[in-house]
């Protein structure tokens, strides 16, 4: 063991006097080795504490997430989504109210009041509901069915239209029937809570 | 008894017989000031033109949100009043359920 410390000092060039610096430097060192491994210790111990935490939360989170949306699915889907199938097809029976290419003005009016009264009662019947669960897939649902009875409104209020052609019928009302249907579901299916 | 009027027909679309769309409603409450007319005036009376169609919910909405929140179902019916000389189109159920999106929205709004 002398031998090579001796051996190590030869090759270091280091004195014989000079060797208690060294043992001072190397137990100066271990003590700073200690203490940053210490702090990385503290480190990693409070980093891992931080995302655990932060990991409770987000679970916290999913799971009250998850409990709204099976009473969204269980209390207002399931039993209430045949009412926004029966409002498109109540819609799409507008096509039988069109007798001829110049409906007059109260045959109109009678077509555009029907689809208004389709259109509050989905409001009452479904709607409301979905706005205590959410404000803001409640609006865009309204805006969607809003929409939908605007333009059909316009269009049944206007004479240039020949709504009996079927051509024009399918551009000027069933597309936009079918649009606000996929539209309308879309949205119901693609919410997260 | 100070008394306003808006007359429909100045804000309607030319050729138009309805009026529909929310944009629009925002547009004619603008237009009209109603909001300040029914806040001057002890009775403001809404004239629609004769030949009307249909005044939507989606544009009374929006038309009628500051003064409906402002005065409550109530006084709304007792302040604004909506007159005709048609006989074929009848506002009262495409108010009521303008009233109602409005005081509902509310509502939503307030227990946020």
């Amino acid at each position: 063991m002398l031998y090579l410390k001796n051996n190590i000092m030869v090759l270091l060039c280091i004195e014989k006097g000079d060797w208690l610096n060294l043992e001072t430097l190397s137990n100066l060192s271990n003590i700073i080795i200690a203490f940053l491994t210490l702090i990385l210790g503290f480190y990693v111990f409070v980093y891992q504490k931080n995302k655990d935490n932060k990991s409770d939360e987000e679970t916290e989170i999913n799971r009250r997430k998850n409990i709204k949306l099976q009473w969204f699915k269980e209390i207002i889907i399931q039993p209430k989504i045949d009412l926004v199938f029966k409002f498109y097809d109540q819609i799409n029976k507008i096509k039988g109210k069109i007798n001829g290419n110049d409906l007059n003005d109260d045959e109109k009016i009678e077509i555009i009041n029907f689809i208004k009264k389709e259109q509050s009662e989905l409001r009452k019947s479904f709607l409301d509901l979905v706005q205590h669960i959410n404000n803001n897939l409640h609006s865009e649902l309204s805006l969607n069915v809003d929409k939908l009875t605007d333009n059909l409104t316009d269009v049944i209020s206007n004479d240039e239209f020949k709504l009996k052609n079927e051509a024009t019928y399918n551009r000027e009302i069933k597309s936009k029937i079918e649009y606000s249907y996929s539209e309308f579901l879309s949205k119901i299916f693609n919410y997260c809570g | 008894m100070n008394k306003a009027s808006i007359d429909l027909e100045n804000h309607r679309t030319k050729g138009s017989k309805v009026f529909t769309g929310r944009e629009r409603g925002i547009s004619v409450r603008k237009n009209t000031k109603i909001d300040v007319l029914v806040k001057e005036n002890e009775q403001v009376e809404i004239i629609i033109p004769t030949d009307i169609m249909s005044i939507n919910p989606s544009f009374l909405e929006e038309f009628l949100t500051n003064v409906v929140k402002s005065l409550g179902k109530e006084d709304f019916y007792k302040k604004v009043k909506f007159s005709s000389d048609s006989t074929r189109y009848d506002i009262a159920l495409d108010l009521e359920e303008a009233v109602d999106r409005i005081l509902r929205n509310e509502n939503a709004l307030s227990k946020k």
